[in-house]
């Protein structure tokens, strides 16, 4: 017995249309039923970007998570990141600063102008002379063309938009550029990554290189890929932009943490976009 | 509602379910009632590089018999107390070791009515190699050497060195100047380790 009525009795009687109308309706809110060969693609490992790459193949971090984790990053109705991108698809179309401007009104429809964007950063910025994360490209949008002030780095509405334009590129491999005026930053995010720090003495590469795959106390490690970033993040309760997971990285080795949107962590993340080259965008992930 | 028609309950029941799911999905709106994570309190019992006086013990090398090196007469005369090698061996706040090490012997503590014994005994890591008979490998001052400062035998180890503060880098301001483990807290897993034949 569901909600006070006899199923059976109620199809028998020939009421099918009202029992298909419901079925129908839970089926369209709950998203399609979960497609095997669907949900296990983004597990699969993806050859490395080049010869010269520390990793034999590449795996995203959700390879690594429990499989009722990857059902919520499987359909948007169950991701908690979704709501960020909610927000973040609001704030396109919601006129900031005095020049009375929105997203909206320079770029239009986010799905077609911002496609490709996120797959690409960060970028070497020729009129700024220097390397941008995407945040950094969002609020440089706000202060320059919206005349708004800049968000903070670790505000809801600056990881809500930059989930949002990151996800316009899902699917697409992450390939950024690491020649020309990047190629001195590449080197110094590659030094960051490989060099230990902290009480414990321990580099990204410690863990991410070398013990990718073995466990962690209850934990297994990923390679510490950033495809997914901002990625909501189940032990934060919240989406995390990837300088916030930085910070968390930092004090789990009992190291200073660096000011979020610092060169240094720019320089990482430009490092780490290149280690997961080929990877899809999975903004918004869902990780542990 | 008992006297209701049958297509007027389906009808209540199919606008039933729509809210609902309307109100899990939730409206589109602002985050502004999302709280953030706040951090843990300063001086909280258990918080790491509280605890001790941050002093490292001075200490000599030797050579070893299977290691190149060990670490001979115990840190400041301490003498360990291998029960509570035990809790440092455990405890994320402190030495840790089962982030990494299985210790096979741990898992006798696990008992049904401890609710809390298998969380601090029931999981370990595999990123090093099991501790199981650790004490028939190495003498009581190579696994002294082993906590100390690992890196003066396995230069290329992840493993970090619990009581030494030479070449580190970028420590956090609350950790600064400090081991890990304190001399006394090195000598407690010492003292476990040597039951672990």
């Amino acid at each position: 017995m569901l909600l006070g009525m006899n199923w059976e009795k109620t199809l028998a009687a020939g009421r099918r249309r009202t029992a298909r109308a419901l079925l129908a309706v839970s089926l369209a809110v709950g998203g399609p039923l979960p497609a095997g060969a669907q949900d296990s693609r983004l597990a699969q490992p993806v050859a490395p970007p080049s010869a010269e790459h520390p990793l034999a193949e590449l795996f995203s971090g959700y390879r690594y998570q429990s499989v009722p984790v990857r059902r919520m990053q499987d359909h948007d109705i169950r991701n908690p990141g979704m709501l960020w991108y909610d927000y973040g698809a609001k704030l396109w179309s919601l006129a900031d600063g005095e020049a009375g401007k929105s997203c909206a009104d320079c770029h239009n429809v986010a799905e077609k102008a911002m496609r490709g964007v996120g797959a690409r950063y960060p970028v070497f910025d020729a009129a700024e002379g220097k390397l941008l994360s995407l945040e950094q490209r969002i609020n440089l949008c706000r202060t320059l063309n919206m005349k708004a002030p800049p968000w903070d780095w670790g505000s809801d509405e600056l990881v809500a938009m930059t989930a949002y334009v990151r996800a316009q590129s899902r699917g697409m491999p992450v390939r950024v550029k690491i020649d020309g005026q990047a190629a001195a930053l590449f080197e110094a995010g590659k030094a960051y990554y490989d060099r230990r720090r902290g009480q414990l003495n321990l580099s990204c590469a410690g863990c991410h290189q070398f013990s990718a795959g073995k466990k962690l106390r209850a934990t297994t490690l990923s390679q510490g890929q950033s495809n997914g970033f901002p990625a909501y993040r189940i032990s934060a309760e919240r989406a995390v932009s990837l300088h916030q997971q930085f910070q968390q990285c930092n004090r789990r080795v009992r190291a200073a943490p660096l000011a979020l949107g610092s060169d240094a962590y720019v320089n990482l993340e430009l490092y780490l976009a290149w280690r997961g080259g080929g990877l899809a965008v999975e903004t918004p992930a869902v990780r542990n | 509602m008992s006297r209701l028609s049958r297509s007027r309950r389906s009808m209540l029941a199919a606008s039933l379910v729509g809210a609902i799911c309307i109100a899990v999905g939730g409206t589109q709106g602002g985050l502004a009632t999302m709280v953030p994570v706040a951090p843990p309190p300063p001086g909280a019992p258990d918080q790491p590089c509280r605890a001790g006086t941050g002093e490292v013990a001075g200490y000599r090398l030797s050579p070893g018999t299977t290691l190149a090196k060990s670490i001979e007469p115990p840190l400041a005369g301490h003498r360990g107390d291998p029960e509570r090698g035990v809790r440092w061996a455990v405890s994320p706040q402190h030495g840790h070791c089962i982030a990494c090490h299985e210790i096979p012997l741990l898992k006798e503590r696990i008992k049904p009515d401890q609710p809390d014994s298998k969380r601090r005994f029931g999981y370990h890591g595999t990123v090093a190699p099991t501790l199981e008979g650790v004490a028939a490998r190495f003498s009581e001052g190579e696994l002294r050497l082993l906590i100390v400062d690992p890196r003066a035998v396995l230069p290329t180890a992840i493993k970090p060195a619990y009581h030494s503060l030479d070449g580190l880098h970028g420590v956090a301001p609350a950790c600064a100047a400090r081991p890990v483990l304190s001399a006394p807290q090195v000598e407690d897993i010492v003292a476990f380790l040597k039951t672990l034949k």
